[in-house]
């Protein structure tokens, strides 16, 4: 539970803030705080259906079905199937990261994984819909996803390579 | 917020009852991961919240403006998309930023860099989720395969403006 990650994130969180403090003063360092636990607050809910969603994929999803569809072998098609679910896949990172966890669980490769990633973050609907349209406009919103439409597979690949050529790195890391 | 909610209880309530429901022990080991996640992930949440939020109160957008306009082009592009890595914000800060510099004259494909920069590295996210989920080495690799996407989409849509 408070392991590396963990007293990272806390050295991190002090020097920011004393940062803050000393080149924003004391004013935004509050504002900052405050804003800080609204958010808290707020997502803990959305966290706990994450965490059951997750939980419930990794039983529920046949690790055989992901395998084929999603795994080392799976081509350009396993990275393809990864971006239409991740420009679906509506919502939030609290729900997309779950769904990863238990892809990854069930046997989904790295590259599999970085297109849905990249593809839901790039090209996902739920957010162009509730965020780019209103502020960005329809024009700028589909220029800048129709030029998206080619990432999830330049990531997905560049990511398969890289996992080949440094696989001992990953077994190194948490 | 509320409909998130509403969307992510509802698919964990259906998930369970696909659970419940099909043969086979598949409640208590969902549950036992479920847990699992829980535990290794909330304890880090409230200081990577606290880290990213004054993060995101130190990056300066009004210095950053006059170097990403409409005939920047590719330099511009690159600054735009080295300052969307580095936003650690969630949607509620980071599209007010784009308003903000494209009243300060920010060109479309610099922005389009921009944008994709900040929805791919998207530290707050990394911080949050990715690393506390998924490990440093998984997302290391990711952010070295995610380098070039930035300048790529503000290529492709500067090309798709000139036709």
């Amino acid at each position: 539970m408070f392991d590396r990650t963990f007293f990272v994130f806390l050295a991190l969180a002090i020097a920011s803030a004393i940062a803050v403090w000393f080149v924003k003063g004391p004013e935004s360092f509050w504002r900052a705080l405050e804003s800080d636990a609204f958010l808290l607050i707020s997502i803990i809910p959305l966290l706990g259906a994450g965490f059951l969603i997750g939980g419930f994929i990794q039983v529920l999803v046949p690790n055989d079905l992901v395998a084929r569809w999603l795994g080392e072998n799976s081509g350009i098609r396993g990275i393809a199937v990864a971006t239409v679910a991740g420009l679906l896949t509506p919502g939030g990172p609290m729900v997309s990261f779950p769904i990863v966890v238990g892809l990854a669980s069930a046997g989904a490769d790295i590259g599999a994984l970085v297109a849905y990633l990249t593809s839901w973050s790039v090209l996902g609907l739920s957010r162009i819909i509730m965020w780019e349209m209103p502020f960005m406009g329809f024009e700028f919103a589909s220029v800048r996803w129709t030029a998206s439409l080619v990432l999830p597979f330049i990531a997905g690949y560049i990511a398969r390579e890289l996992q080949i050529r440094i696989r001992p790195a990953a077994e190194a890391g948490d | 917020m509320l409909i998130s909610a509403i969307i992510m209880w509802g698919l964990a309530s259906v998930l369970a009852a696909v659970a419940i429901v099909r043969p086979g022990k598949n409640l208590a080991p969902a549950l036992r991961n479920t847990r699992d996640q829980a535990l290794m992930v909330l304890p880090r949440m409230p200081v990577t919240i606290v880290a990213a939020g004054f993060i995101a109160e130190l990056i300066p957008q009004e210095a950053i403006g006059p170097y990403i306009g409409g005939d920047s082009g590719l330099i511009g592009i690159l600054i735009a998309a080295a300052v969307g890595a580095v936003m650690p914000s969630g949607p509620v800060i980071s599209f007010p930023i784009a308003i903000a510099l494209v009243q300060l004259g920010a060109g479309t494909p610099q922005l389009v860099a921009f944008l994709t920069a900040w929805s791919t590295f998207a530290m707050h996210r990394m911080f949050l989720f990715e690393i506390p989920m998924m490990g440093w080495g998984f997302t290391g690799k990711r952010l070295l395969a995610s380098v070039v996407l930035p300048p790529t989409a503000g290529v492709i849509s500067w090309g798709m403006l000139a036709l």
